[in-house]
């Protein structure tokens, strides 16, 4: 591997995901969208009699956890029209690694984790949310998260066209992200065999981690992170493979 | 000494035989072209040439050293221009060029001056800024031959490389690699005959994966009784089809 090689690509990475305005809207615009929606909405359910609304606290940690799952789309859309382009056969013959590509592929989608985290923070200061020193734990405990999105990206970027992958991380990973994240659905109405599911599942541990980070519940973080971790790293490992075998087997 | 000698290279998919057995060599800073209808193996033996596919059986030494070996060694020396165009298109024209540059180890002062360069010999100056995504499809062909060219290869790949150019670019391209002859070792497929012709020093004709013939133009020429080379190419290749 080359730190130089992987500089380059990572640039590289950064200047492609960043030059597409969808790309800007979905990273930066959108959660702040949502999550000013959000919170409009839950400042009218407040007011109605016996309804219990979400804090501003929980909304802007769930929003936070929520955020990354579009790096799955900008990491998987960018290697899968690489790779169908013959651009990724062009940088195969040259010297670089398969270390130096995941890599130059993975830590732009971290820097633009960061990037998003600190967006959505900001934005939550302006809805209500008191900003304090704990964001800069919750932007720590929002990498894990955007570490298994990239590579779910990836592992989907290395099997499918880029088309099918803004299907499968566009649509089908964003709403289940979603839906299962128990911010829109909370866990305590689902039912006995759904709500294992939720719990065998990352998105809802993503969620509570950050929500335990900004709320000042630190002893909450690792048990709901680790879980997170172990995904990430399934299938970071599961994409290094697939990307390694393909580029074996052309 | 040989820049690149082919043992009995083999590549099967399956039942096919995409390349049998070939056995080519290429005179260090010579250009030398590949001949042969679609799925002859052309292509098949560049990707294999280039670490991009693992022959099924024997071996190619480039520069002296093995393919299934040495890839790491060879993969800095070499470069390719693919059959299709292969640029990153979010990237303008230069940052396209450098980070080619780049990855092949150029340090950033170099990688720029070579990018310069780059452009200036392809007439890119006016478009140096552009993103590739809004370039033309001809331009974008230029680029990415250019890239192939920028890291000063020992050995470079041409894959139909003029496919898409118009004749102006075409012939400016054919300057282009006619001055890297005797510096730069050439393997070059191409459909266009006039361009063996004028660029070749030595040509194989490929069948169905086999070698069928290999010579200078003019000992093609005179195998065949032809006078011209594509009349030797229809004779060597149409009776073996």
């Amino acid at each position: 591997m080359s730190a130089r090689r992987v500089w380059l690509f990572s640039v590289r990475t950064v200047k492609e995901v960043l030059r597409d305005s969808v790309n800007l809207f979905f990273g930066m615009a959108f959660p702040a969208l949502l999550l000013w929606a959000l919170s409009v909405i839950y400042r009218q359910v407040g007011q109605m009699p016996g309804a219990r609304a979400m804090s501003i606290g929980d909304l802007t940690a769930s929003i936070a956890a929520y955020a990354p799952v579009f790096l799955s789309l900008f990491s998987g859309m960018l290697l899968a029209k690489d790779r169908t382009s013959s651009f990724l056969a062009r940088l195969f013959v040259s010297p670089m690694t398969s270390a130096d590509f995941m890599f130059g592929y993975t830590v732009p989608m971290l820097v633009v984790s960061l990037a998003q985290s600190l967006v959505t923070f900001l934005c939550a200061g302006l809805f209500g949310w008191h900003v304090s020193a704990r964001l800069l734990l919750g932007v720590v405990v929002v990498l894990p998260v955007a570490l298994m999105y990239t590579a779910i990206g990836l592992l989907c970027g290395c099997v499918m066209s880029d088309r099918a992958v803004g299907g499968v991380c566009g649509a089908m990973l964003t709403t289940l992200a979603f839906i299962l994240s128990g911010v829109t659905v909370p866990l305590a109405i689902m039912g006995e065999t759904f709500r294992r599911i939720v719990q065998a599942l990352p998105f809802y541990h993503a969620t509570q981690a950050v929500v335990a980070a900004l709320g000042g519940a630190d002893g909450r973080i690792w048990p709901h992170l680790w879980i997170v971790c172990l995904y990430a790293l399934v299938c970071m490992a599961a994409a290094v493979a697939v990307f390694a075998w393909r580029r074996r087997e052309r | 000494m040989d820049a690149i000698r082919t043992v009995d290279l083999t590549k099967r998919y399956g039942d096919l035989v995409a390349v049998d057995h070939e056995n080519i060599t290429v005179a260090e800073g010579s250009l030398f072209a590949l001949l042969g209808a679609n799925g002859a193996g052309k292509t098949t033996t560049i990707s294999m040439l280039t670490g991009l596919t693992r022959p099924t059986s024997g071996d190619a030494y480039l520069l002296g050293k093995s393919i299934l070996k040495d890839g790491a060694w060879i993969r800095e020396r070499i470069n390719v221009a693919p059959q299709e165009t292969a640029v990153a298109q979010n990237l303008t024209v230069r940052e396209n060029l450098e980070l080619i540059a780049g990855i092949y180890g150029q340090p950033h002062a170099k990688a720029v001056a070579s990018a310069r360069h780059v452009i200036d010999v392809f007439s890119l100056a006016d478009v140096a800024s552009r993103r590739a995504s809004a370039l033309s499809g001809g331009m974008r062909r230029r680029l990415s031959i250019a890239m192939g060219l920028i890291t000063s290869p020992k050995i470079l790949f041409l894959d139909e490389p003029t496919v898409g150019l118009d004749v102006f670019a075409r012939r400016e391209l054919w300057k282009v690699i006619a001055s890297l002859k005797g510096s730069t070792t050439m393997l070059l497929t191409t459909h266009y005959l006039e361009e063996v012709e004028t660029l070749a020093d030595m040509v194989a004709i490929m069948v169905a994966g086999s070698v069928v013939a290999t010579g200078t133009v003019e000992q093609l020429k005179e195998k065949t009784g032809a006078s011209t080379l594509e009349d030797a190419f229809v004779a060597l290749a149409g009776g073996a089809r």
